[in-house]
Order: C-alpha cells, then structure tokens, then sequence
C-alpha cells in the first residue's frame, strides 16, 4: 500500500496534511486530513482569572480573534449570570461581529478561493494565486484587499486596537464609539454594500456557470448553526438548529447550554483534531457541517433585504443545497448580509449611547456560543469560588466540519486519483480545492518565518519517501 | 504618509513566535521617524500600511537563520506564501506594486532567531539575548532616539 502525503495545505491558515492510502492498484481506500488544533488553549487557561478570558482567547487565533474574544465574552456573561446586555453594548458587539466576518469572508473568497474558480483547478500555480488575480483583474482584486480592509477597520475601531485590543467584557462592553467614527465608517458604507452585492453575482455566476462545480466533492450531511427567534440566519445569538440532509429539523430551539447534551467528539488515533458528531444519529451517521452553507441551508430568512433576496435565489434550485463549492456562494450571501447590518447598525441612534455594562453576582458556569466566519463556535468555561477556570471546552468550527472534509477529499481522490500511475499538481491541488471551500482555520500554528514548508510526498506503508514536490 | 513603516509580526502566546510583539512594544515607547504596526500576519491590507512610505521593515522570528538576528534588504518576489492565510513580505511587496501600481518602497526583513513555539510557552533565554542584540542594532540602524535606558525596555 502507498500513501500520498499533501504536507501542509496551502490556502489554509496554519498546517494540515493529507494522507490517501493506495493499494498496489493505486486505489484510494482511505483519505485523512490532519490538522493541529487547539488541545492545549483549554489546559493553559486553567488557573486564570474568568475576566481575562475573553483576551486570552483573542491571542489564540490571527484569523479570526474576535470571534473567540465574542464567544468568550458571551460564556463570561453567563458565568456573571447576565442575561440581556444594554442596547448599545449588543448592538456594539454586533457591530464588531459583522467587521469580523466581512473582513473573513472578503479574504478568503478573493484571495484565497477565486484564484482556483476563476482560473480553473490545472491553471498554472504560478499563476492561480493572489499575485494572478490582480494581474488579470485588477479591479475585482482590489475590491477584495478593500472589503477586508474595511471589516478590518471596523475592529480597529470598536477595539481601539487592530490587535490585541479589548472591547467586550462580562456584561458589556468597556468602549462607546464616538460619533467621528460611527461617521468615518458610515463614509463608504454605500460603496461596501455595493461590491459585496457584486461579489454575490460573481460567486454565484461562476458556481452555475460550470457544471462541474455542482457536483465537485459533493456530500450530504446534516447543517449545523445558530438560527434566529424567528428562525432568521443569526451570527451573534439564538438557538442552535439542525436539518437533516433532507431539510427536516433534527432538533431546533436548542439554548446554549444544550450543546452538552446534544454533541459529543470522538477521538481517533490518527488524529489531534477531534470528530464531533450528533448523539442522536450516532458516531456513524451523526456527523455534519456548519459555516455559511449551513446558515444559508439551516435559516427561513435573512434579515437585510438584499441578502434575503439573494438567499431565495440561491435556495431555489433545490434546497437544502450541499455542493461543497456552494460554501463560496454562501459566503458571498453572508458578505452583503454584514455589510447591510453594519450600515443598520451605524444608523441606529443606540450605537453611541453610553450605557454599556450590566452588573449581577458572578456564578460558576458559562457557555457562549457565536457563528464564527468558519461556523459554530463553543466557548464553556467553569470557575472556581475565586472566579479562577478550573474547566474550559472549546468547540471550533473547523472541528465540526472535520468529518464533513475527510469525506470531501475522499470523493475527490477517489474520482481523481483512483487508478492514476502519477499524480500531478492538478490532481493534488483539487484536494486542496475541497477542503478549502471549508474554509478550515488551523491557526494555532505558529506563523515564524521558516516554519511553513510546502512539501508533497509520497509515501509508501514502511514509511519510505517515494516522491516529494516542494511548494 | 511617509518615513519607515516597522510592520511586526508573530503570534505572542507561542513562546518565541511573540519576538515580534515585543519588538513592536519596544517601538512603541522610542521616538524616531517612523511608525510602527504590529500583527499576527502579513496579509493583503497592510499595503495600505507601506503606502508611499521611503523604507519599511519588518520585524519576525525566524528558526532558518545561523546566528541570534540577520537583517537583509528584500525585494517584491513571488512564493508559495500567497497561498496561505499569510504572506512573506517579499509577497506583500509584490502585491503592494500590483495593488498601488508604484514600485515597492525600499525594504528589510529583521529576522530574530527563536527555538521554542509552543502554545503558552514564555519567551526562551537564548530569544530573550537575541531580541537584546537586534534591538541595539535596530536602534543603531534606524538612529532611534530611545527615551529609556535598555534596563527599562520590558522584555
């Protein structure tokens, strides 16, 4: 037996590897992605004081930081026993949420997946890259490095810092926004919205326009995700909801504190990520995806007009939709919902206000749970009487969708690999295409210079190195 | 905009990988003609960072250099980084011509030599003597005026 070992991913925050074992036919029979993952945050923040959570948390990931720092704040709220923030400081952490997600969405659909879309899966790599895209087009590039810019300086903004900044805290937040800066980001606003809508038309016209792309490492799961009092697509707070594969609810109306009941991981040997699955369908046939095709497939409505009449479109050929490649599409439709909301929000007399904090006597649990970029994210922490943690769990959304990806490279290798003598970059990096319409963020990898190597090989069952291809 | 841009860089829970937070913290409290930025990663928008700058540095741990820091000038290149969630600088060089259509503002990467990243580990000792040394370089080089004495520098 062979194994083919794709060592890191690139297009994926961190490091990742692939394995597909062949047999002596060169039949796929298994594929295994790997990746780092956060083990060690949940024992290292043992100890410390429940406030210094929320910043903690932030410094784990430089993808999607405020994210934890939300979801994290909303298990501090809980453990101070705060149910209903002021207005300003939801609508603030809202806000905050929305720049966070734009500022993701706008990355990794300009940068990172356009590139592979728009000049096809075989395109020279050379060329099927950032560096590609603006040489051939130049506007829709820099509409892109924009729109991320522009969800990064809402951070800025509201956190007083691009990094390692504070803003929420338990109960509130600790920083109004003063109206010179509600006004510096209401000035191009109309022209965000405006090219997020043009980035709707762009994911989806390239989705429909080659037939491949629908069928491209498709799978059925069960779709995970927050859902609004009126089943609307929610990324700050609600209920947790689950379709089945077919559209019917698995459950729905599900609190926070019910995840525990409802999710369990299962650890396999040859993995340090774990694969969460639903206890009510079992190890086997519980598993399931979460991220924007799961908000988009999961809610009955968005509730920023444009991206509502986008979802309709997108949900009207068919429904729930799984094609992987429809992740990107999804993403786009979620892009122009932030950017719709954060105009909302920034016209709402409440985001100046003053009133930012909630007081109540500190209990001893906590579970914030938010829709990250990447999906659900779990924070749950206990205290001890000093308030100290004396318990973390944390549930990332790459990890949910850890099954749903092995799955994904397991079609693609098996429609593309099965069989082949060689194994060309073309064939590799299609494997790469399926997971990275996941988006999976593998961020507790260290970033120094030197410490990525691109390297594929292949390897055979005694361990010997057939071939490798740098990268 | 215009003077040096310092963009630092690591991530500051993973033991030596937080080098470059610490540069940026030093910075912070000199004075000089420049201004300094701090981040996980390079990405794309940090060419608005470099916009019509004369010299921008950037400032990272490295485990692929031979002695404690090596500072060398780079220049606009294509690699692999552009594939990932993060950029070398010579990429972001590269898209900052491609983005501002300008040729690239002089640059150099200040690689600080680290040995140890593990998540919530501190800084080790051996990076602790090497942020010493290139920091004095540092200063030398760009002739900051530092308001504090190296034994008030946290580090």
């Amino acid at each position: 037996m062979t194994r083919i070992v794709i060592d890191p991913l690139s297009r994926v925050e961190g490091h990742g590897k692939v394995t597909l074992l062949l047999d002596e036919e060169n039949r796929v029979v298994e594929a295994r992605l790997h990746i780092v993952e956060f083990r060690g945050f949940e024992k290292f923040i043992q100890g410390r004081p429940y406030w210094e959570v929320p910043v903690l948390v932030e410094r784990l990931c430089g993808i999607c930081p405020v994210s934890h720092h939300l979801a994290a704040a909303k298990a501090i709220d809980g453990i101070m026993g705060v149910e209903k923030l002021t207005p300003t400081a939801e609508k603030l952490r809202r806000l905050l949420h929305f720049g966070q997600v734009l500022q993701s969405h706008a990355l990794h659909f300009f940068h990172l997946a356009s590139p592979d879309l728009l000049f096809g899966f075989d395109s020279e790599i050379a060329h099927r890259n950032i560096t590609g895209l603006l040489k051939d087009y130049p506007d829709l590039a820099l509409k892109g490095v924009r729109l991320r810019k522009y969800g990064q300086e809402v951070i800025r903004v509201i956190m007083g810092k691009r990094i390692h900044g504070t803003a929420a805290i338990a109960g509130g937040m600790n920083k109004a926004l003063s109206f010179e800066e509600r006004d510096a980001l209401l000035g191009n606003i109309d022209e965000i919205i405006s090219w997020a809508d043009a980035s709707v038309d762009l994911a989806r016209d390239i989705f429909l326009s080659t037939p491949e792309y629908r069928n491209f490492a498709k799978v059925s799961s069960p779709f995970l995700s927050l859902s609004g009092k009126c089943g609307e697509h929610e990324l700050y707070d609600g209920h947790l909801r689950c379709r089945s594969a077919g559209g019917d609810f698995v459950f729905d109306e599900i609190t926070d504190s019910g995840y525990t009941g409802l999710i369990r991981e299962e650890v396999k040997p040859w993995s340090y990520m774990k694969f969460p699955y639903l206890v009510m369908l079992g190890k086997e046939a519980g598993w399931y995806r979460v991220g924007p095709l799961a908000r988009i497939n999961n809610c009955d409505l968005i509730s920023s007009p444009m991206a509502e009449a986008r979802r309709r479109e997108f949900v009207s050929d068919g429904w729930p939709v799984h094609a992987p490649l429809a992740y990107h599409w999804a993403r786009m439709i979620e892009l122009l919902h932030c950017a719709e909301k954060i105009r909302g929000l920034l016209e709402d007399t409440d985001i100046t206000g003053g009133d930012l904090r909630v007081e109540t006597e500190m209990g001893r649990e906590g579970i914030g749970v938010i829709e990250a970029p990447r999906g659900t994210l779990i924070h749950h922490y206990r205290v001890d009487d000093q308030g100290l943690i004396e318990m973390a769990n944390l549930v990332v959304s790459t990890t949910h969708n850890n099954r749903a990806m092995n799955e994904a490279v397991l079609k693609v290798a098996k429609r593309d690999i099965d069989g082949k003598k060689e194994v060309t970059e073309g064939m590799l990096n299609r494997i790469e295409v399926a997971i990275r319409a996941f988006d999976p963020c593998l961020s507790c990898a260290t970033h120094a210079v030197g410490k990525m190597p691109l390297l594929v090989e292949a390897v055979d069952a005694e361990g010997n190195v057939i071939w490798s291809m740098g990268k | 905009m215009s003077g040096t841009a310092v963009i630092c860089c690591g991530n500051p829970s993973r033991g030596d990988d937080a080098l470059g937070h610490l540069f940026f913290d030093r910075l912070e409290k000199a004075s000089g003609e420049f201004e300094v930025f701090c981040d996980y990663q390079l990405q794309i928008e940090h060419v608005f960072d470099m916009n019509d700058r004369e010299c921008v540095i950037f400032v990272d741990a490295a485990v692929d250099i031979a002695g404690p820091f090596e500072m060398r000038e780079i220049f606009p290149g294509r690699d692999m980084s552009h594939s990932t969630h993060v950029l070398s600088p010579q990429a972001l060089l590269d898209v900052y011509e491609k983005v501002m259509k300008r040729t690239a503002p002089k640059a150099y990467l200040l690689s600080v030599k680290g040995e140890s990243f593990g998540l919530g580990e501190s800084l080790s000792a051996n990076a602790q003597k090497n942020l010493d040394a290139a920091w004095d370089f540092l200063k030398d080089f760009m002739e900051l005026k530092s308001d504090l004495g190296k034994a008030a520098i946290p580090g």
